[in-house]
């Protein structure tokens, strides 16, 4: 069980499954963990939230049907969904958006990071926590998983087109918001 | 800051692998005790059989129901359905030559 063709054919066993997820949990555990802590920030809430992945992941592990290259997908679209749902758990009503919730947890990175994290950094991370909804899971995939325009269509369900101009409309935000706080 | 495309700026937290793998064990504990959920295609496709087994019984009642009303007696039959339509009637349901002869 060496590579994830040999993992995806072991989960389709109910003899070998266990193992095969344990081996699938220890391959994507830390992508995943980071993917939802660049959408909700506190360490706690990632690990919950992962953990909360993992096991949705277990119960639906027979209805995955995809190949190999649509395991890594088919985790990383459970994980969002996961992260967004403890996202609206913390609003304070239904009429607050996400997208003030993300802006609301930019104020947070700094404490997150600790008194030694690089400044760069936190600000850099702060920058895209007020990027769009989309923008910003677009950028992420993109820029730190450096995941393929494909995967990430698969992922989020929206075509390479939209993604690349979500993507481009990112980088220019970024952009023009880390200048505006060099200068 | 600005070349960030250019130079890769990392995530500002960092986390050890003491916790990594204290989270793996977590995940471990959660899914020992489960079983993954039957598959829901099969599910889907159980209920669909049973929905179309349903519609089914559901539509025979229906047209049976309509048939409840008493079929016009033989004599009644004979005295108004022309001759031809009796003997292909006959033909497809009795005893052909007994028949002819009655007529």
């Amino acid at each position: 069980m060496r590579t994830t063709a040999d993992i995806t054919a072991a989960l389709r066993d109910e003899a070998t499954r266990r193992v095969a997820f344990d081996r699938l949990t220890g391959e994507y555990l830390r992508p995943l963990y980071w993917h939802v802590r660049r959408l909700v920030v506190s360490h706690e809430e990632a690990e919950d939230v992962v953990q909360e992945t993992f096991v949705r992941a277990y119960d639906r592990i027979g209805d995955f049907r995809g190949g190999d290259g649509e395991l890594r997908a088919w985790l990383y679209r459970i994980a969002t969904r996961a992260a967004f749902s403890a996202l609206r758990r913390r609003r304070r009503s239904i009429f607050v958006s996400l997208d003030a919730v993300s802006r609301e947890l930019a104020g947070a990175v700094a404490d997150e990071a600790g008194p030694d994290a690089d400044e760069v950094s936190v600000r850099f991370q702060q920058a895209v926590l007020r990027l769009p909804e989309k923008q910003r899971l677009v950028f992420n995939l993109r820029y730190y998983d450096e995941l393929p325009y494909a995967e990430i269509a698969r992922i989020l369900g929206q075509r390479e087109e939209s993604l690349k101009v979500n993507y481009h409309h990112a980088v220019k935000r970024l952009k023009e918001k880390l200048k505006t706080e060099t200068i | 800051m600005n070349d960030f495309e250019k130079m890769k700026i990392d995530m500002p937290y960092r986390v050890s692998e003491a916790e990594f793998d204290a989270l793996h064990g977590r995940i471990r504990r959660a899914t020992a005790d489960r079983r993954p959920a039957p598959r829901r295609r099969m599910l889907l496709v159980a209920a669909g059989t049973l929905a179309g087994a349903a519609a089914l019984v559901g539509v025979g009642l229906f047209v049976t129901g309509g048939r409840t009303a008493p079929a016009p007696g033989i004599e009644q039959l004979l005295a108004t359905a022309p001759a031809e339509v009796v003997l292909q009637a006959a033909a497809a349901n009795y005893d052909d030559i007994l028949y002819i002869q009655q007529l």
